[in-house]
């Protein structure tokens, strides 16, 4: 055989050597590039944030105290969207709760027996533990005791409920937790049945890989991975899910690289929080944290052993072992899961029956979206001015809100619903498609401006325009009692001082204005001839409110309405008297807060708190109060306010069955496109509006279409409530008068009434013949 | 009590309080005595304030007429009191701030309110409850004195010294 000249040759063994040596010197430095790449990669990934936390929206906590009520249908569901569950026995865990009838009787008095939750609190944690409280026969709380025959407490707090998420484009929801805060069962279950070897092998399992080979190739389709919990974590990291050699080998070089780099502990904490385990709606479950939440309403230290088995089963597969979805499979992969740690000895033969016996003690999956979404906006757009927006998504702040749950879910019920029963009861508003009738609800506390709840109108998914803060309209008749403020306060800040008693002529008349005239006219087109301040107001007379406005000054009434928190914008027109001007119900609110909260104006609180992950406070806002008027004016107001709801335009509430001391104002705007009511207890102010969002003739009264909405809500919101009534403030003194002359009430009046009077207007004279001789009569104060 | 004896008992009282305050620069009323924590503050420059608080949650407690709002008002008033003596202000804020949702005729709310205030280094913002307060105090002379020093350090600080007696409209 002839051999080629030049494969004998020197040369060419020196070309072959040199490009050897050249190929292998590019490989190696391709490959200390490629290792020098991994290694920053992971260092950088590990030491830097791995995850984007999402901000989270949480409600105000629940204040619960003796007296208020605790078995009624809202206090049942802020539990339920707690996810507290009902047990037939003693509560044993977080977040479980019993009614125990004292006597065994139906009626008889009762006890709850609830197992609070912890949770973070800024500044202070709340433990779960255990109360037991006494009721009465009303379902009142009569007192409360950490555990049976425990120490006796005052008040407790039920955990704020969280609104929304704040995520970013990767709509993950996670909280971060040590290695050191992860129960050993569950470490145990999760190293056991997705890496039995994870603390022998170096980010490859050789053994693992050959086990699964066999397992694939006698069953003949790939069934077993053989990937190690590093593997694993290097994929969800920094690789896709592609199925391909090369892939895998980068997978577990990677693994490799990263058990070199960084310790056991290390990369099992790091699995554990980004571990996928399941969805809620559109947003996925990561972590173990985010899953014990999700799945059973608990911490991970507060898992048992069969809830943590289910966590590390699910991790196979967690849509089809979904204990929400699919139970049975849950409860199968459970079992699996236990079978494991017993055969690798984990657990003995007695503890694995009875994690066996345990039900799968899931909670009910509550949607953290969909409620209270024109609140979330409002919270969105007021945390802006600090916190960018791709801060508040990666960051995982919790952000403590003043809405007060319950309220809100009342609120949206009262809104959504009366608004149908309108449109059955008054098939003239149902419109072309695209232009329903609409609503808005705002509801404060006035004492302290905390927003509790707010509506912005009734089909968020369909328009997402908030009313409560943004459609402007006119108030109509809502706007009188400022102008009663103006007539009968002791500020005396108009022309003329009148009582609630003066009266006032109802007759048609102008009103001249820089050149121009205006005549008010009466809703209907009655007279009524001579009536007293009280009655013009609780009627809602134009004409004579107007002439009361043209006695006192518009300028003053202007003014009077901007000191309450009408914007500057207000002119001083005649017929601003009448409401003539446009504003939002969240500003008729304020103004409502004014005489609800005694004279002091709360500034309309949102976002009390925005807590970092650590725990610290970032950003705190307080109560922040300023006098306004005089707490007697208020009361003045407050009183007058009252008889509207007892007698004038406001009764309808009563008649719906609405009975606690209130006071409110309805309001109807120029041709009935607009209805109001705004009204208060005395420690809740809710402001409604009912159109249409073009101007359109809704042709409904104030108190036909506003009032309902409002009545609603407060007879739902209110039913826990203890009764409480207006203080009457020093300074003020109630009188029995004569309805028709305002006289001290004597025997010989027939028609008399509880007239609020300042000290100095208290009226001297008494009514009917020979009054003088008799005493004057004076209410007790309540 | 004639005039000559109330400014020496003001003067006496700023001097206590003054000592309180070199020794601890936040919380002046806090550790003047050891006991349990509601008798702290006690004995600090709200003592009879804190006494009549303590009547008056005994007292609805007995049995009272208050409503059970007023009531449990009073209690977080009380469990606020606590959480000053720890310097625990912003929580005993909180609660005061729940106190008021509750009740907001409470002059118990308000003088302790302006004290957390006061304590938290912002008394500027203490001055809107001292002035509710105005007319709505018991007649009481200790009591009386002990707002009237909570008057002045609230408003010697900003230089008012014109507002000692801010009125309530």
């Amino acid at each position: 055989m002839i051999r080629p000249r030049w494969l004998g040759s020197r040369r060419f063994f020196a070309y072959a050597l040199g490009l050897l040596l050249l190929g292998g010197l590019a490989g190696g430095l391709l490959a200390w590039h490629f290792y020098l790449q991994t290694d920053e990669l992971l260092t950088g990934h590990f030491a830097g944030q791995r995850w984007d936390f999402p901000s989270r929206i949480y409600s105000d906590q629940y204040a619960v105290y003796p007296g208020l009520g605790v078995d009624g249908e809202l206090f049942a569901w802020r539990l339920k969207r707690r996810g507290y569950v009902e047990v037939r026995g003693r509560p044993g865990a977080r977040g479980e709760y019993r009614y125990v009838a004292a006597g065994g009787e139906p009626g008889q008095p009762r006890r709850l027996e609830l197992f609070l939750r912890s949770f973070d609190f800024p500044g202070r944690r709340e433990a779960g533990r255990l109360l037991d409280i006494r009721l009465d026969a009303g379902g009142r709380i009569l007192g409360m005791h950490e555990g049976p025959g425990g120490e006796e407490i005052y008040s407790f707090f039920l955990e704020p409920v969280m609104l929304a998420g704040l995520h970013g484009e990767l709509r993950e929801d996670r909280r971060e937790m040590k290695i050191a805060e992860v129960p050993a069962p569950l470490v145990r279950a999760v190293v056991s049945v997705e890496d039995r070897r994870f603390f022998e092998h170096r980010g490859v399992d050789l053994r693992g890989l050959a086990r699964a080979f066999l397992v694939n190739l006698r069953s003949g389709r790939v069934r077993q991975g053989g990937s190690t919990l590093t593997q694993q974590l290097m994929k969800n990291f920094f690789l896709d899910s592609e199925r391909t050699l090369t892939r895998k080998a980068r997978e577990a070089v990677m693994a490799v690289m990263a058990e070199r780099r960084f310790s056991k502990l290390e990369i099992l904490e790091n699995y554990l929080n980004e571990i996928y385990l399941g969805q809620k709606g559109g947003v996925g479950v990561h972590g173990m944290w985010e899953a014990s939440a999700w799945y059973f309403g608990r911490e991970p230290r507060e898992l048992s052993l069969g809830q943590a088995a289910l966590l590390a089963g699910v991790i196979r597969a967690p849509n089809y072992y979904s204990p929400h979805r699919h139970p049975e499979r849950a409860i199968e992969r459970r079992n699996v899961v236990l079978r494991v740690l017993l055969d690798v000895g984990e657990i003995d033969h007695r503890t694995y029956r009875r994690a066996l016996a345990e039900p799968l003690g899931t909670v009910p999956p509550v949607a953290a979206t969909g409620s209270a979404s024109h609140f979330t906006d409002f919270v969105r757009n007021e945390l802006k001015e600090n916190f960018p927006a791709e801060v508040l998504k990666s960051e995982g702040y919790s952000i403590f809100t003043t809405l007060d749950a319950g309220f809100q879910h009342a609120a949206e019920r009262a809104v959504a619903e009366e608004l149908d029963r309108l449109e059955r009861d008054f098939p003239t508003l149902l419109r072309e498609q695209g232009d329903r009738i609409e609503g808005a609800l705002v509801v404060l506390n006035p004492r302290t401006g905390r927003i509790l709840a707010m509506v912005g109108g009734r089909d968020y998914g369909r328009t997402q325009f908030n009313r409560v803060l943004n459609a402007r309209r006119q108030t109509g008749s809502v706007f009188k009692p400022v102008v009663m403020l103006a007539a009968v306060g002791s500020e005396e800040v108009g022309r003329v001082h009148l009582l609630p008693t003066s009266r006032v002529t109802d007759e048609p008349f102008t009103w001249d204005y820089d050149g121009k005239q205006w005549s008010p006219a009466n809703y209907s087109d009655k007279l009524y001839g001579e009536v007293t301040v009280r009655e013009a107001l609780e009627r809602s007379i134009n004409t004579a409110t107007a002439r009361i406005a043209r006695d006192v000054g518009i300028e003053e009434i202007r003014d009077l309405a901007v000191r309450l928190g009408v914007d500057e914008a207000l002119q001083p027109w005649p017929a601003i008297s009448l409401g003539a001007y446009e504003i939002s119900p969240f500003d008729v609110a304020r103004v409502y807060s004014v005489f609800a909260g005694g004279g002091m104006k709360a500034e309309p609180l949102g976002v009390a708190k925005v807590v970092d992950r650590t725990g610290k406070v970032i950003e705190g806002n307080r109560l922040e109060l300023e006098r306004v008027i005089p707490a007697v004016d208020a009361y003045l107001v407050t009183h007058l306010l009252e008889g509207v709801m007892e007698r004038g335009t406001g009764r309808r509430a009563r008649t719906a069955g609405f009975t606690r001391p209130a006071a409110g104002k309805t309001g109807t705007s120029n041709d009935y496109n607009d209805a109001w009511f705004a009204g208060y207890t005395p420690g809740l102010l809710a402001v409604t509006w009912v159109g249409f969002d073009k101007a359109g003739h809704v042709g409904l009264s104030g108190s036909t279409a506003a009032l309902p909405v409002w009545t609603r809500f407060m007879k739902e919101a209110l039913e826990d409530r203890p009764p409480s009534a207006f203080q009457v403030p020093a300074g003020v003194e109630l009188v029995e008068v004569d309805a028709r002359s305002g006289l001290l009430a004597t025997v010989a009046c027939n028609d008399t009434i509880t007239e609020a009077f300042l000290e100095d207007d208290v009226p001297t004279q008494h009514c009917g013949a020979l009054s003088h001789l008799l005493p004057r009569q004076t209410d007790p104060r309540h | 009590m004639p005039v000559v004896a109330r400014l020496v008992l003001v003067c006496s009282l700023l001097f206590v309080s003054a000592c309180t305050v070199a020794s601890l620069p936040r919380f002046p009323g806090a550790g003047a005595t050891a006991g349990r924590p509601g008798q702290e503050v006690k004995s600090g420059q709200l003592a009879r304030a804190g006494l009549l608080l303590d009547e008056a949650v005994a007292e609805a407690t007995a049995g009272g007429q208050l409503g059970a709002e007023r009531l449990a008002s009073l209690r977080f008033v009380v469990r606020a009191r606590d959480l000053m003596t720890r310097e625990q202000n912003e929580e005993a804020l909180d609660l005061l701030e729940r106190s008021m949702g509750l009740d907001g005729g409470s002059w118990y709310t308000w003088l302790y309110m302006a004290e957390a205030w006061r304590r938290g280094g912002d008394p500027a913002r203490g001055r809107v409850y001292l002035e509710k307060l105005d007319g709505r105090v018991p007649d009481d002379e200790r009591l009386a004195l002990e707002i009237e020093l909570l008057r002045r350090q609230v408003y010697l600080p900003a230089g008012l010294t014109g507002e000692f007696s801010g009125r309530d409209g």
